[in-house]
């Protein structure tokens, strides 16, 4: 039996890409504090998670243009699945909620947010001072 | 002897003895400085963020992110306005928390505060040490 392709578990060695708008300003490259742990605080659209896109089906470029709001611009931040697992970040496929390609930190959801701000607040301040590897951009008109 | 140990004392002072004159020192020019630039970037942060967010509030919006209400933009300004008259430093970053919020952040060192104001104006002040929560208190 063939597992579909982006419905395979997400593997340990895998970079997942998180959209980041510029208009938020969320991404301050002149900041000492680039990155505010606001990247990874659940809205109240992120009822299964975080959306994050999976770097083996899509560049980085591919994620800034996935339903690009007109001219706007978008920075990528690449994060590596196994540092996000050992910080307690759940991560897992979800092409169903995105397409091929989409995965969702399930852990980092609105109810999570809801019930324990303290907590997830303290997993995104880990995310965006450790476990960023990169970020890209910002892509877009 | 007397007289001249007085003249001594208030017209000539010993070398490197500071004479108070009432004008001002390079510590209260220092002082008034860093109050004007407090003041200043305040302004800065309510006229070019704050205000135009309230102008203009699709600048921010996208599929992604709901821009601040006006009620969060207006709460936020009062603490601006508040903060800025307490001579307060500048925040470090005023932002849309994207559900219709603001989140107002200062640091030093491994000290991080946050004024959360949600969509519909009510505040939390939260304090974090080294990236973990330390307190958490609604604001009135």
């Amino acid at each position: 039996m063939t597992v579909e392709a982006g419905n395979e578990a997400v593997a340990d060695d895998e970079i997942v890409f998180r959209r980041i708008s510029d208009a938020s300003g969320w991404y301050d490259p002149a900041s000492d504090r680039p990155l505010a742990w606001l990247a990874f605080r659940p809205s109240r659209r992120d009822v299964d998670g975080i959306s994050v896109w999976r770097s083996k089906f899509k560049t980085a470029r591919e994620v800034a243009a996935i339903g690009a709001s007109h001219g706007k611009r978008y920075f990528v931040v690449s994060l590596r699945v196994q540092r996000l697992r050992v910080a307690g970040v759940v991560v897992k496929a979800s092409p169903e909620l995105g397409g091929v390609g989409h995965a969702s930190l399930t852990n980092l959801s609105t109810e999570d947010y809801t019930k324990n701000k303290d907590r997830v607040r303290e997993m995104a301040e880990v995310i965006v001072r450790q476990l960023v590897e990169n970020i890209d951009g910002p892509f877009g008109s | 002897m007397k007289m001249r140990q007085a003249t001594s004392n208030t017209l000539t002072p010993e070398p490197g003895r500071r004479v108070e004159t009432g004008a001002a020192t390079g510590d209260t020019l220092a002082t008034y400085s860093e109050t004007t630039g407090n003041r200043h970037a305040w302004q800065e942060f309510i006229d070019h963020r704050l205000v135009d967010w309230g102008r203009d509030p699709l600048q921010l919006g996208d599929s992604e992110l709901v821009p601040p209400t006006p009620t969060a933009i207006r709460r936020a300004i009062s603490f601006a306005l508040t903060l800025r008259e307490g001579d307060l430093p500048p925040p470090k970053r005023i932002v849309p928390d994207g559900d219709g919020g603001i989140v107002i952040e200062r640091w030093h060192g491994p000290v991080t505060v946050s004024i959360e104001i949600s969509p519909d104006g009510l505040a939390e002040f939260v304090e974090c040490r080294e990236g973990r929560v330390v307190s958490r208190a609604t604001i009135e």
